[in-house]
């Protein structure tokens, strides 16, 4: 059976490309990609194994709040699912992001939004615990999750990214005291009726035009509990009125970098979602005001991340008014929130490089990226794209053995390359060396450049005729060994070789290297 | 000979930060061979948890007893160490088993620090049979898949928690599971799929005693267990002290070189501040352990060579160490250490050597050379 869905406003997102140019015969373009997906985010009923019925309407005064706030972008949709949908649930309980992910891609949506609510009580009174979870969908979300570079070069273009964020999140547990959940004022958006109860048969209290401002008190289910003037409750179904966020108990329509949401997980929701519709400064505000929420920041995680969309934000927010040390700080916090996260490094890498057109800063990054993790794959192509650029002089990269060889190694795999074997035989033992020891032979007419880049980084070049011995210290190598560009230019039968190669502590090795005009090397 | 490593952590003990600046720390005592009770000299030692991550020297935070037993270790003052709460010591010689000692930096100079002494016993055989009495209760819970986390829990445990400890159960399931499926994605040639979720299981009329390792390692290789947890209620040892509710987990694939993960991670909490939050909270750490679990198993199949893929396996159990690590945050060395280890056991096994330090020499060398360029 189909499930129902509450569902509000649907349209279609026109988004392009941020363009910086860097010189006249190179362009450095951040791109981010057309949105994809109906809608936006998907919000599941908080799982509540105490039977509470506080999950029910948490999930409901989620809905409203983020429809409240992201609800006005042109586009945006907010769907809750039915509360009723009870094998949905159970779903989502035991399968948790991968059937989230699952929900994600049967509404199209981008994201969804779930989590799980507790009571504890004691004799200092009760308190809701919430936690939260966020599944990104990354089909729907396309190239959004990426921060990308296109390089437009006379000759060739070129691209890179890496991720903004990862995709799923657990948020840390958020603590509120039971009578905060739901305490806030409440504005009636069409004419409304209080009701004695929760219920849409109930007797009629009063009857209310629009705009009146209400003080809610509590939830049932989707009805919000009102204090009336007289000291007795009555009710208001929840489709009647407008829930924002809070600010001083008053209602705010949207938010404005003081008001609250109720969880500290909405704010980073509604940064998603503005970031993709490019309103980059509201977006900016938003994950400000995740990152600033008190106690979030032990889950240094998900902080980095916020951090990191925060960047991309302030990046695109006004690129003309970009200030590197102000603007790459949110990058600067991730890494140091993430110290082990390679693409922390790379995506301030990419920043820094992209607004500034500088390298100062940029191959460090890379660098401590590549030592985290030597297969990165976004810290090579991003250094192979530098070393193609800068061979075009449109780049002052300095000439660093270990850019060189990561970058023969990534230009060699672009090619149709002769595979390498993955062992050379007959090597002889030596305790004198303390590594390994390769001795390199050129029996071409041409000069070699041999690419290591494993244990340690190397670039060696052996003249024609020539033999070298070369010395590296043990272990697993991707070795890439080619020929000047200029030759193999030329002359196409020359291709380069690439391999993967493992080289054992006190050995001795012979690499010789011909070349056949039969068709092989 | 199989290894046998106890390893005690004890930030619940040390945990409470002292308002001391983190500074130069000293750390000194004497390692005492148990059977002789005289000095052993020839310990090696060497500080965990700091050395891959700083650029310190090698001689400050490895060293040597000396010939009566006698160590003495002393640290520089590091900026780094700011957010750094602890670290651990670890002391190794051939023929005994290894110890560990975990110190709370921002208590150094407390008297703990110095003058401490230590003892190290033979290596023993392990015997892993479990009682005769448990193999029947064992056997109804036995998976020749072996992939289950087993739960231990005391009677008097049960009594504390409440008759039906489902709730707590669910809370170490879905914490596992939850951070086991939010791993980041790591990027293509290592992209991985999420790594498998973990049943739990409830093994119930067993008891096991919070001294009791060996019953557990036991118990669990028998299971196939990738890892067992216990549940105990601990007596107070006087009157001054509470009742305490302590947790042992304890990952059960292993062998020698994982000594250093071949731990019990006990956390222990007086009764009568234990709540549902404790459980989430124990849950949640649980999650990074049974991620080291599973790459240890992948690690073993490895080294039995079952399979052709086995390559793939450890290739895969590389790329969630390498996710892991990514959300480690700085003030977590002792889980960075414990997953870069492994990623040196990992690497040394595909070949690839121990990449991360020599490479990040190299390339600071190289960046200096540059100018910062």
């Amino acid at each position: 059976m189909m499930n129902r869905v509450y569902l509000l406003g649907v349209c279609l997102l026109l988004l392009g490309v941020q363009g910086i140019a860097y010189s006249s015969n190179v362009h450095f373009n951040f791109a981010i990609a057309d949105k994809r997906g109906d809608t936006d985010v998907l919000i599941a009923e908080f799982l509540d194994p105490g039977d509470t019925g506080i999950g029910k309407s948490l999930s409901y005064l989620v809905w409203r709040e983020l429809l409240t706030a992201i609800g006005n972008q042109t586009g945006k949709s907010v769907i809750l699912l039915n509360p009723a949908e009870e094998t949905l649930l159970e779903e989502l309980k035991q399968g948790r992001h991968e059937a989230a992910l699952e929900l994600a891609q049967k509404y199209r949506a981008s994201m969804v939004l779930w989590g799980d609510v507790k009571v504890r009580k004691s004799s200092a009174g009760s308190r809701v615990l919430v936690s939260s979870f966020l599944t990104l969908n990354p089909e729907a979300y396309s190239r959004d999750l990426f921060l990308t570079m296109k390089v437009e070069s006379e000759k060739k273009d070129y691209q890179f990214q890496e991720n903004i964020s990862k995709s799923r999140f657990n948020f840390k547990r958020f603590d509120m005291r039971s009578e905060e959940v739901f305490a806030r004022q409440l504005i009636t958006r069409i004419p409304a009726i209080l009701r004695e109860q929760p219920a849409a048969a109930a007797p009629v209290v009063q009857r209310l035009p629009a705009g009146i401002v209400l003080s809610a008190n509590d939830m049932h289910g989707t009805w919000f509990e009102v204090r009336m003037p007289e000291g007795s409750v009555a009710y208001i179904a929840g489709n009647e009125v407008s829930v924002g966020p809070r600010l001083a108990g008053q209602l705010q329509t949207q938010t404005d970098g003081q008001s609250r949401f109720t969880m500290p997980v909405e704010h980073f929701v509604e940064g998603l979602s503005y970031y993709p519709s490019r309103r980059f400064e509201d977006a900016y505000r938003a994950f400000h005001q995740f990152i600033h929420w008190p106690g979030v920041n032990a889950s240094n995680d998900s902080l980095a991340s916020a951090y990191r969309w925060q960047g991309a934000s302030l990046m695109f927010k006004d690129p003309s008014r970009f200030d590197e040390v102000r603007d790459l700080e949110a990058f600067s916090q991730a890494v140091a929130l993430s110290p082990y996260d390679p693409s922390a490094y790379n995506i301030r890498a990419l920043a820094r490089f992209g607004m500034t057109h500088q390298l100062d800063g940029v191959l460090e990054d890379l660098g401590k990226a590549l030592t985290i993790d030597n297969k990165n794959t976004a810290a090579r192509d991003m250094l192979f794209t530098l070393a193609e650029v800068g061979k075009s002089d449109a780049l002052d990269l300095p000439d660093l053995e270990w850019v060189s060889a990561v970058a023969g190694i990534e230009r060699t795999l672009r090619t149709t390359y002769v595979k390498l074997p993955s062992e050379i035989e007959a090597p002889t033992s030596d305790p004198n060396i303390e590594g390994a020891r390769l001795n390199v032979e050129n029996h071409t007419a041409y000069p070699l450049n041999l690419n290591f880049v494993g244990v340690v980084t190397r670039r060696v070049e052996v003249n024609a005729g020539d033999a070298q011995d070369i010395e590296l210290v043990a272990g697993e190598y991707e070795l890439a060994v080619g020929f000047s560009q200029a030759l193999q230019g030329r002359e196409p039968r020359v291709r380069p070789m690439y391999g993967i190669q493992t080289y054992k502590p006190n050995m001795a090795y012979v690499l010789k290297f011909y070349l056949n005009w039969q068709g092989n090397h | 000979m199989r290894l046998v490593m106890l390893v005690v952590l004890l930030w619940l003990l040390t945990g409470n930060a002292l308002s001391q600046t983190p500074g130069a720390i000293q750390i000194s005592g004497q390692i005492i061979d148990q059977n002789t009770e005289g000095g052993l000299g020839g310990v090696a030692w060497r500080v965990e948890g700091v050395a891959w991550r700083l650029d310190v020297d090698e001689a400050l935070i490895s060293g040597t007893t000396d010939a009566n037993g006698f160590f003495n270790i002393k640290l520089p003052k590091l900026e780094d160490w700011q957010n750094q709460k602890h670290v651990a010591v670890r002391f190794s010689k051939k023929g005994f088993e290894q110890v560990s000692w975990a110190l709370n930096i921002h208590a150094a100079g407390h008297p703990d620090c110095s003058r401490l002494k230590i003892s190290m016993r033979p290596n023993r055989a392990e015997d892993l049979t479990p009682d005769p009495e448990a193999i029947e209760t064992l056997d109804s819970y036995y998976s020749s898949e072996g992939r289950s986390l087993y739960l231990l829990l005391s009677p008097s445990l049960v009594r504390v928690i409440g008759n039906d400890p489902s709730l707590l159960l669910e809370a170490f399931q879905y914490n596992i599971t939850d951070h086991l499926q939010a791993l980041p994605v790591v990027p293509p040639p290592q992209d991985i799929t999420v790594p498998p979720d973990v049943p739990l299981e409830w093994i119930q009329n067993l008891e096991i005693g919070p001294q009791e390792a060996r019953k557990m390692r036991a118990y669990g290789s028998y299971l196939k267990a990738l890892a067992m947890l216990n549940g105990v209620v601990v007596p107070s040892a006087s009157e001054k002290q509470e009742v305490c509710v302590r947790f042992d987990y304890q990952l059960i694939p292993f062998q020698e070189e994982f000594g250093f993960v071949r731990e019990i991670v006990s956390y222990a909490w007086p009764v009568s501040q234990l709540s549902f939050d404790h459980y989430e909270e124990l849950a949640q750490r649980l999650g990074f352990y049974t991620l080291l679990a599973l790459c240890v198993r992948e690690v073993l199949a490895f080294d039995r060579g079952q399979s052709a893929g086995e390559r793939s396996g450890l290739e895969r159990a590389r790329a969630y160490l390498v996710a892991e690590r990514s959300r480690l945050g700085p003030d977590e060395p002792l889980k960075t250490h414990y997953v870069q280890a492994l990623l040196d056991i990992i690497s040394a096994k595909l070949g690839a050597g121990k990449g991360f330090s020599l490479l990040q020499q190299q390339l600071q060398q190289q960046l200096r050379g540059s100018g910062g360029k």
